[in-house]
């Protein structure tokens, strides 16, 4: 089978560690990392995000504290309620690595390469915020990658601020 | 400002454990149109100097590697005998089980980490005996285990 084309010159871009206390977890990095704490990010719920969770739409949440470590990005998540797969990852594995991402500029087109590989989408949302033409500015995509990949892959398509208002 | 315990840009590696290190590194190179990596079988204590929880041991591994830009995957088969390695697939079976970052002196990083009580768990020299690896348990304290990787000065 050929590989999948399209990610992100090969190249990791993200670590995301899924814990039940973000605020705790960030104060722990900030001191054995010698780095600030950054303003903490609270994902926006479905009306802005239009989040989905295996299909359906979903209100999930979460509590996000973000460094550069280098040039990955390193990433804390506290999920904010159910029907997320990042709840699900913390009632079934505790605090643990949840995911490793790559850049995509077509995020429709490689989803599919790892669907027709038997690698379902689980979690697909906008990101929170939007561009001052009141296009969003990007989307994640979590493809079901763990079984044979060892963790879940993320896809992280950023958009043009002067294209397509999306 | 005292200088941090761990760099932030000394992060090189996301660590996996797998049981098949033929079939995750087919996978693996297949699904990326990465090439095969050689798998490294990883000596006993005479060469390693393997110490688990202090004590010398002769668990030993296989190894892959895969350069994905800043980060490594690196994927390890375990053997039978006790590990981290080992102790990771016995109760979680197959997944990440840390990140490595570059540090300079293992000693002094070991000794300001346990002030946080993050312990150590198992140390090692690298394969061909360039450098050595700590694992530290850092589980509690960072969400997930934390690998020194300390490259010895070539003579």
């Amino acid at each position: 089978m050929r590989p999948i084309e399209g990610l992100g010159d090969k190249v990791l871009v993200q670590v995301c560690v899924i814990v039940d206390d973000a605020d705790k977890y960030a104060k722990r990095y900030a001191e054995i990392f010698g780095i600030d704490i950054p303003e903490v990010h609270v994902t926006a719920g479905h009306d802005e995000t239009n989040a989905t969770y295996f299909g359906d739409p979903t209100e999930a949440k979460a509590r996000i504290y973000h460094w550069h470590f280098g040039n990955v990005g390193f990433e804390i998540l506290q999920p904010l309620g159910p029907e997320s797969v990042w709840q699900d990852w913390l009632d079934e594995h505790g605090p643990s690595v949840h995911h490793v991402a790559f850049r995509v500029t077509d995020t429709n087109g490689v989803a599919r390469e790892f669907i027709e590989r038997g690698y379902p989408i689980s979690q697909q949302g906008f990101f929170t915020g939007r561009f001052a033409n009141g296009g969003h500015t990007g989307m994640y995509t979590y493809l079901e990658t763990e079984a044979d990949l060892g963790t879940t892959v993320e896809l992280l398509e950023h958009y043009d601020p002067n294209g397509e208002v999306r | 400002m005292t200088a941090p315990i761990l760099r932030p840009d000394g992060l090189c590696q996301v660590g996996f454990i797998v049981k098949d290190i033929e079939a995750s590194a087919r996978k693996y190179a297949e699904t990326f149109g990465l090439p095969k990596p050689p798998i490294i079988q990883t000596p006993g204590f005479e060469k390693a100097k393997t110490t688990v929880a202090g004590t010398p041991s002769e668990a030993t591994a296989k190894l892959a590697f895969f350069r994905m830009g800043q980060l490594t995957i690196e994927l390890i088969e375990p053997d039978e005998k006790p590990s981290v390695w080992r102790d990771f697939l016995d109760k979680n079976g197959e997944g990440v089980h840390h990140i490595a970052f570059h540090v300079d002196d293992t000693n002094a990083t070991e000794n300001a980490l346990a002030k946080y009580g993050i312990k150590t768990e198992q140390q090692g020299l690298y394969t061909d005996a360039s450098g050595m690896y700590t694992y530290v348990d850092s589980t509690a304290q960072l969400g997930v285990m934390v690998e020194l990787l300390e490259s010895f000065p070539k003579a």
